[in-house]
C-alpha cells in the first residue's frame, strides 16, 4: 500500500492514459540494465578480456607451451619479470619446465572455460528437459523426478564428482560427465519450480481456455516465463562448474597432464609456495579467481535486474 | 465540539523514487472528533493507506513527512521514536487488511497478544495471559483460553482479523485505525467484523479512522467522510452529506460507479452505469439495454447434475482419505444474449464450476453442452473445438497476459492456431478487436505492462472476442477493478451483449454487481445452488436464509439505509467430506416462473 | 507427523540402497571387482581366493548380495597400502575431518549471520555494501588457492601459524581433539578458516536475503504498529522466521563441509579421511575409496534425515500440516 510506484500505474476514470514510451522486448531491457549496473559492467569487461585470451591464446600467445622444443629447462622458475636465453621476457616467470606462465595461463584457460561451458550446457539441456517434463507430468512422475532431484542435491557435489572420478579415472570427457551429474539437478529444479509457479497463472489457464496446442503452450508461453531464473542460475553454475574442474584438477583427480587446464597448473606450484617461489601458483590462481568473479558479478546482477518483484 | 482526537494539518508525503522525492500526498488536513468515525475513501494511488501509515510513522527510511500530526496535543511528527513507541499499539491501534499475514506464523497467538501487555501496560506474564482471554473473548472468539496455545495457522481468516482486532485494542486505545480491514474478508465475515468493530467503538469510547475503497462499508460506518484523489483531499464533509449531494466532480463519478443493492428494484433488464465527467461532474443520460435473452432458441450452455470433486490424499500410500465436494449436483443453462451470475463466498464452487464447463478443471460426473456439443465426453480435438465457443475472461488482468507477449500476438495467436484468419490478416482483425474494445490499433505493438489495469482487461476481452464465442465465463472479472474502471468494463460488456449477441456466465461474490448485470441468478453454497431464478425475483423475494444472510450482510451505499445487525460468529463451513461420503439428493420448489429454491436446506444453511 | 517421519525413514533407506547399487554398479560392472579389491602385485591364489570369498563366479545379483551383506557386517575389504581393514582406517581419521568440518560451520555461523543480519537490515550502507562485495569474494575464491596463499603469507611470510600437521591433541570422550590446546588450535585456525571462507559467504547472504524478504512482511509492519521496541521485533519476530530455514542450510552445509574437508585436508596436509580419499585414489587403493563413499553416504542420509526432523519440530507449519510437503 504505502509502494510509491503504485501511483505512477494508477488507474482512473476517463483519464485512462499510457506513457508514450516504445514499446521494448524484455532482453532489450535486459541488456540495458545490465549495462548500467557498475558492478555487473566490470563483469563484463573480466569476463571477456579473459574470454578473448582464451579464443585467441595460440595467436597472442608468446610460445606454444607444449611443444617441448620451445621449451628451455634452462629457464626453469625465473621469477617475473626475467628474461629468457634467447631474450624473451616472461612477464609472470617461468615454471620449473622453464615455461611462460603467459601462455600457459592463455592456454589453461582454454581448457577451462571449455570444460565450464561443455558441461554446463549438457546439464542446462538435460536438467531442463527433466525439469519442464517434470512440471508437465505431475502427479507421481513428477513427485519422483523431485525426490531425486531433492536427494541428489542433498549430496555435496565434490561428493558426486569423486564417485564418478573414482569409477570413471581422469580425462576430459569423464570430468565433463561428472560434472554434469552434480550440476543437471540444479537446473531441473529451477525449471520445475518455475514452469509450476507459471502453470498455475492466469495467463496459461487464458492459453489452454483457447485451446492452443500443448507444444506452443509449453515453448512460447511458459518456457520464455522460466528463462529468467534459468539464466541466473546458469550464469553461477558456470562459474562453479570452473571452480570444481579446477579444484579436482589441482587434487590430482580431474585433467590428465596432458591438458592442463588452471586448476592444474596451480597445483603444479604447490610444492614451490614454501620455498618462496610463489608466482607459479599464484599468477594461475589470480586467474581464475578473476574469471569466477567476472562470471558472478554478471550473475548477481542479473538476478536483481530479472527479479521477478521488479517487473513491472 | 470538544478539542479534536487526532487533528492532522497539512500533511505531506513523500517517497524517495531514484534519488529524488515525490510527494504522494499533498496538504492533507482533516480531524477526528473523541468517539468519532472518520473513514478517508478513494481508488488506489490515492493516498489514503499512506496517510493511515504517516499518522503511525510506519513508513520507513524512504519516505518523509511534513506538517502537523497532533493527537492528543502531541505533534506526532516531532516525537521521537522511544516516545512514538509508546503511543504505537497504546493509545493508538492499528489493524491492517491481510490478516493471513498480520500475524507471525512461527509464534503462538497467545505470546502475540502477551508481548502487547507486557510492553504498554507493564503486566507480568500471569496477569497478560489472563487480559488475553479477557480480549479473545470480547472480539467473540469461542473457547479463548484453549486458542492461546495455537499458531495463526489454525485460525481462519476472519478468525486471524479477530485476534488482529483485540490485539489492536488490547490497550484500550483512544484511536483505532483500520486500513481496508474487511476487504480481504466474504462479505457475511466482513459484515460481522464491521459489526464488532462498531460495537466494540461504542463500548470503548474510542475514535476510527477507517481506510476504505469501498462506498458501501463507508455509508455503513462512518460518521465523517473525507475523499481522496491522487494524494489530494478533494471532499470532506459528514458522511450523510456526501451521499446525498457531493460537491466535487470526482465524488459524483465516484459514487455514480458505485452499483447499489435494491437500486434495480423494478428494473426488468440490465442497466448500464451512468459515467459521470470527472471534470465538470455532469453525467451522461443512461442508455436503456435491449432486450438480448433469445429465450425461444436452444440454450447455448446447459449444465445437468454437474459434480467435481477434489480428491485429498494423504499418507504413504497417497490414500484418498476424503474429498472436497467443489460442485456438487448444480444444473442450469444460459441462452443467446443471457447473462447468467453464479453468486457466493469464497469456496461456495462458483469458480470451479466456471472451470469445469470448459474443462480446465475435470468434472467428475455429470454433462456440459454448449451449443448442443457434450464437454465431458468430448476428445482432445473436440475439445478444442468447442473451446471455440466459450471463452473465458480471469480475474487478474496483470496475470492474464502473458509478459513477454505483445498484445496483438496474444490476441492474434488463437485467430492463427484455429485457422480463422490468415496471419497476414490477423493484424487488421487485431486492430478492429482493439477498437471493438475501446482502445487503438496502435496498442497492438505494445507489451501488457504498459497497459494499466482496466485496459488490460479490455486486451482480455478482445483476447476472448477473437474467437467469435457464443458464450463468455466471466470469473470474477471485474473484481480487482477500481470502481470507476469497473463500472466502464461493465458497461463495455453490456454493449457487447448487444452488438454480438452473447451469453455470459458471469461468476462474481459481488452482490450489488451481480443485481446490475445479470438476467438471472444462481445463489451458490458449498458447492451446490440454493435458489435460482430471474434476477428480480431472486433479489426482491428471496426465498432461502442463506441467499437472504447475504443480502443483508452486503453494505448499502447509502447512509440513509443502515441496519442494525447481530454479531455472530458463523464461519463458512468447509465442502470437504471424509471418503465415501453421499449427498443427499435435492428437492426444489418453484416460487414462481423459473425461480426455484432448494428445499429441506433450511435447517442447514441457517 | 508419525508418518511424516515414517515416510522420511524409509526414503532414507531407499536412497542408502540405491546409493549401494551405484556404487556397486559403478567399481563391480563397469570395472573389474578383482582389480578392486586386490592390489596388482596379487598372486594368483589370492586372486582365485577373493573370487571365491565375494563370489565373483556367482550370477550379478547374488554378487550383489553378497557386497551388501559384507558392507552390513562392515567388511569392505582391506586396505593395499596400510593392509588393515579399510573400514578401520576411515573410522580412525573420522574425527580430525569432522573437528575441521564443525570449527568451520561454527566459523561460517558466527560470522555470517550477524554480517548477514547487519546487511538484511541496512542494505543500503556503506558497510552492507562492503560485507556484500566481500561475499561474492569469498563465493569466487577457490578454496583451495585461497589455501596455499593463506600458508604463503600467514605461515611462510610472517611464519604466524603452522602450515601443516593437527599438532598436539587431547582425548576428549576417547576421540583425540585438537581445540584444547594451543598448538592444536593453531594448526586448526588456518585450514578451519580456509575450509569456511566459502560457508561464511553463503550463510551471509542467504541470512541477508531472509531478513530482508521477512522484513518486508505484514506481521513486522503489524509489530511495529502494535508499539514493539526494534529490538524485540528483530528478536522475537524477524530472527525466527529467518533462522528457521537457516536449519535446513546448515544440515545440507556441514555434510557438504565434510565432503569439501578433501580438499583443505589436501593442502594443510591434515590426516583426516579427505586426506587419505585422495591418497588411496592416487595410489589405487580401491577399498578405502569405497569404504569412504559407503560410509560419508551414511554419513549425510543420517544428517539429512536428522535435519528433517528437526525442521519439522521447530516450524509449526510443517508439523501441523504433517509434513505433506
Amino acid at each position: 500500500m504505502s509502494n510509491p510506484h503504485e501511483l505512477s500505474t494508477s488507474v482512473h476514470a476517463g483519464t485512462e492514459t499510457i506513457a508514450a514510451k516504445p514499446a521494448m522486448s524484455p532482453l532489450k531491457r535486459t541488456l540495458i540494465a545490465l549495462l548500467h549496473n557498475r558492478l555487473a559492467l566490470v563483469g563484463l569487461i573480466i569476463t571477456g578480456i579473459l574470454l578473448l585470451a582464451a579464443v585467441l591464446a595460440p595467436v597472442l600467445a608468446p610460445q606454444d607451451p607444449y611443444d617441448l622444443a620451445q621449451l628451455d629447462i634452462m629457464d626453469g622458475r625465473l621469477a617475473p619479470g626475467g628474461e629468457s636465453m634467447t631474450g624473451l621476457t616472461y612477464w609472470l616467470g617461468t615454471d620449473t619446465q622453464g615455461r611462460d606462465l603467459v601462455s600457459a595461463i592463455m592456454y589453461g584457460l582454454r581448457t577451462s572455460i571449455l570444460v565450464g561451458l561443455v558441461s554446463a550446457a549438457v546439464a542446462l539441456v538435460i536438467g531442463t528437459s527433466i525439469g519442464l517434463f517434470s512440471a508437465y507430468a505431475g502427479g507421481r512422475i513428477d513427485a519422483v523426478l523431485m525426490r531425486i532431484v531433492d536427494i541428489q542435491l542433498s549430496f555435496p557435489s565434490i561428493l558426486i564428482a569423486l564417485i564418478f572420478l573414482a569409477i570413471l579415472g581422469q580425462g576430459v570427457d569423464k570430468i565433463i560427465i561428472a560434472l554434469v551429474v552434480t550440476q543437471w539437478a540444479y537446473y531441473a529444479r529451477t525449471v520445475r519450480g518455475s514452469a509450476l509457479v507459471e502453470s498455475k497463472r492466469a495467463y496459461i489457464e487464458a492459453a489452454r481456455s483457447m485451446a492452443l496446442p500443448d507444444r506452443s503452450i509449453i515453448f512460447r508461453h511458459m518456457l520464455p516465463n522460466c528463462l529468467p531464473p534459468l539464466i541466473v542460475v546458469a550464469t553461477m553454475r558456470i562459474a562453479y562448474a570452473i571452480m570444481l574442474e579446477a579444484t579436482l584438477s589441482f587434487l590430482g583427480i580431474g585433467l590428465p597432464v596432458t591438458e592442463p587446464s588452471l586448476g592444474l597448473l596451480i597445483s603444479n606450484g604447490f610444492e614451490y609456495i614454501l620455498s618462496g617461489d610463489y608466482w607459479i601458483s599464484f599468477f594461475p590462481g589470480i586467474t581464475l579467481l578473476l574469471l569466477i568473479v567476472g562470471i558472478n558479478l554478471i550473475g548477481d546482477a542479473l538476478r536483481d535486474i530479472l527479479n521477478p518483484r521488479r517487473e513491472g | 465540539m470538544t478539542r479534536p482526537i487526532l487533528l492532522i494539518d497539512d500533511l505531506n508525503t513523500a517517497f524517495k523514487v531514484g534519488g529524488e522525492w515525490r510527494n504522494v500526498i499533498r496538504d492533507v488536513s482533516f480531524e477526528i472528533a473523541e468517539r468519532e468515525t472518520v473513514a478517508v475513501v478513494g481508488e488506489s494511488g490515492s493516498g489514503k493507506s499512506v496517510t493511515a501509515m504517516s499518522i503511525m510513522r510506519l513508513l520507513g527510511p524512504n519516505a518523509r513527512s511534513t506538517g502537523r500530526i497532533e493527537f492528543e496535543g502531541q505533534d506526532l511528527l516531532s516525537l521521537p521514536m522511544e516516545a512514538m513507541q509508546t503511543i504505537r499499539g497504546n493509545r493508538i491501534g492499528m489493524i491492517f487488511q491481510e490478516p493471513m499475514t498480520s500475524l507471525n506464523p512461527v509464534l503462538k497467538i497467545g505470546n502475540q497478544i502477551t508481548e502487547v501487555l507486557m510492553q504498554h501496560r507493564g503486566m507480568d506474564q500471569a496477569a497478560a495471559r489472563a487480559e488475553a482471554v479477557r480480549l479473545l473473548d470480547r472480539v467473540r472468539i469461542p473457547s479463548a483460553e484453549a486458542r492461546l496455545n495455537e499458531y495463526p495457522l489454525s485460525f481462519s481468516g476472519g478468525m486471524r482479523q479477530r485476534v488482529v482486532i483485540a490485539i489492536a485494542l488490547a490497550c484500550e486505545p483512544k484511536l483505532l485505525i483500520a486500513d481496508e480491514p474487511t476487504t480481504a474478508l466474504d462479505v457475511t465475515i466482513q459484515a460481522q467484523i464491521l459489526e464488532l468493530i462498531k460495537t466494540l467503538q461504542q463500548e470503548e469510547g474510542m475514535s476510527v479512522l477507517f481506510i476504505t475503497h469501498d462506498m458501501g462499508v463507508v455509508a455503513e460506518i462512518s460518521d465523517r467522510t473525507v475523499v481522496m484523489y491522487r494524494g489530494d483531499i478533494v471532499e470532506a464533509d459528514t458522511t450523510k452529506r456526501i451521499f446525498r449531494d457531493a460537491a466535487h466532480p470526482y465524488t459524483r463519478a465516484l459514487l455514480s460507479a458505485v452499483p447499489q443493492l435494491g437500486s434495480m428494484a423494478g428494473e426488468p433488464r440490465p442497466l448500464r452505469f451512468p459515467i459521470v465527467d470527472m471534470r465538470t461532474g455532469e453525467a451522461q443520460p443512461v442508455k436503456q439495454t435491449a432486450d438480448t435473452v433469445r429465450a425461444e432458441e436452444a440454450p447455448i450452455l446447459q449444465v445437468e447434475h454437474l459434480v467435481t470433486r477434489f480428491p485429498v490424499r494423504k499418507g504413504l500410500l497417497q490414500r484418498t482419505v476424503g474429498n472436497i465436494h467443489a460442485v456438487e449436483d448444480v444444473s442450469f443453462e444460459v441462452r443467446k444474449g443471457e447473462t447468467l451470475s453464479l453468486v457466493g463466498e469464497s469456496g461456495c464452487g462458483k469458480s470451479t464450476t466456471g472451470r469445469s464447463i470448459i474443462r480446465l478443471t475435470e468434472l467428475t460426473s455429470g454433462s456440459v453442452s454448449i451449443s448442443g456439443r457434450d464437454v465431458a465426453s468430448a476428445s482432445k480435438s473436440e475439445l478444442a473445438d468447442i473451446r471455440r465457443d466459450a471463452q473465458m475472461i480471469f480475474q487478474d488482468p496483470f496475470e492474464s497476459l502473458n509478459p513477454r507477449m505483445r498484445v496483438g500476438d496474444a490476441i492474434a495467436e488463437p485467430m492463427i492456431t484455429h485457422g480463422l484468419v490468415k496471419r497476414s490478416d490477423a493484424q487488421q482483425r487485431v486492430g478492429a478487436l482493439l477498437e471493438q474494445v475501446g482502445l487503438s490499433q496502435a496498442m497492438a505493438d505494445r507489451f501488457p505492462h504498459e497497459f494499466s489495469g482496466g485496459q488490460r482487461q479490455r486486451v482480455c476481452i478482445a483476447r476472448a472476442l477473437a474467437l467469435d464465442p457464443k458464450l463468455i465465463v466471466a470469473d470474477e472479472s471485474v473484481s480487482a477493478l477500481d470502481v470507476s474502471i469497473k463500472a466502464q468494463v461493465i458497461n463495455l460488456m453490456l454493449d457487447l451483449q448487444e452488438q454480438l449477441g452473447l451469453g455470459y456466465l458471469f461468476i462474481s461474490h459481488d452482490m450489488a454487481v451481480v443485481e446490475r448485470i445479470s438476467h438471472r441468478v444462481a445463489v451458490m453454497y458449498l458447492g451446490e445452488i440454493v435458489e435460482i431464478g430471474p434476477r428480480q425475483a431472486v433479489f426482491e423475494n428471496p426465498q432461502h436464509p442463506y441467499t437472504r444472510k447475504l443480502m443483508s450482510a452486503v453494505p448499502i451505499a447509502d447512509p440513509t439505509r443502515r441496519r442494525a445487525r447481530t454479531i455472530s460468529t458463523d464461519e463458512i463451513r468447509s465442502p470437504y467430506h471424509d471418503a465415501g461420503y453421499a449427498p443427499a439428493a435435492r428437492q426444489y420448489q418453484e416460487i414462481s416462473a423459473g425461480h426455484f429454491v432448494q428445499m429441506q436446506a433450511v435447517e442447514k444453511a441457517a | 507427523m508419525s508418518s511424516y517421519l515414517l515416510s522420511r525413514f524409509i526414503q532414507t533407506i531407499v536412497t542408502l540402497f540405491v546409493m549401494s547399487l551405484l556404487v556397486f554398479v559403478g567399481l563391480y560392472l563397469v570395472g573389474n571387482p578383482v582389480d578392486v579389491l586386490l592390489s596388482s602385485s596379487a598372486t594368483p591364489a589370492e586372486r582365485l581366493e577373493v573370487i571365491q570369498a565375494f563370489g565373483l563366479d556367482r550370477p550379478v545379483w547374488e554378487q550383489y548380495f553378497v557386497f551388501l551383506a559384507k558392507a552390513l557386517t562392515g567388511d569392505l575389504g582391506n586396505s593395499f597400502v596400510f593392509n588393515q581393514p579399510a573400514l578401520d582406517l576411515i573410522l580412525q581419521r573420522m574425527p580430525a575431518t569432522l573437528e575441521l568440518a564443525f570449527v568451520a560451520l561454527m566459523m561460517a555461523l558466527i560470522l555470517g549471520i550477524p554480517l548477514g543480519i547487519y546487511a538484511g537490515l541496512k542494505p543500503n550502507s556503506a558497510v552492507s555494501k562492503s560485507i556484500m562485495t566481500f561475499s561474492i569474494l569469498g563465493f569466487s575464491l577457490p578454496t583451495f588457492w585461497i589455501g596455499l596463499i593463506m600458508i604463503m603469507v600467514f605461515s611462510v611470510q610472517l611464519g604466524w601459524l603452522p602450515a601443516s600437521g593437527r599438532g598436539q591433541t587431547v582425548d576428549l570422550f576417547g576421540v583425540p581433539v585438537s581445540f584444547l590446546t594451543w598448538d592444536g588450535l593453531s594448526h586448526l585456525l588456518l585450514p578451519a578458516f580456509n575450509l569456511a571462507l566459502f560457508k561464511i559467504s553463503l550463510v551471509i547472504r542467504l541470512t541477508r536475503a531472509g531478513v530482508m524478504e521477512v522484513m518486508q512482511l505484514d506481521f513486522v509492519r503489524f509489530a511495529r504498529a502494535k508499539g514493539m521496541p526494534e529490538s524485540r521485533i528483530l528478536r522475537v519476530h524477524v530472527l525466527k522466521n529467518t533462522l528457521i530455514p537457516l536449519i535446513t542450510v546448515i544440515g545440507l552445509e556441514l555434510g557438504s563441509l565434510i565432503a569439501f574437508a578433501v580438499v583443505t585436508e589436501t593442502i594443510f596436509a591434515w590426516p583426516g579421511m579427505g586426506k587419505l580419499i585422495i591418497d588411496s585414489i592416487a595410489v589405487l587403493d580401491r577399498p578405502v575409496v569405497l569404504a569412504y563413499l559407503m560410509i560419508t553416504v551414511i554419513m549425510f542420509s543420517v544428517i539429512n534425515l536428522v535435519v528433517d526432523i528437526l525442521y519439522s519440530v521447530v516450524d509449526p507449519r510443517v508439523r501441523l500440516e504433517g509434513g505433506s510437503r
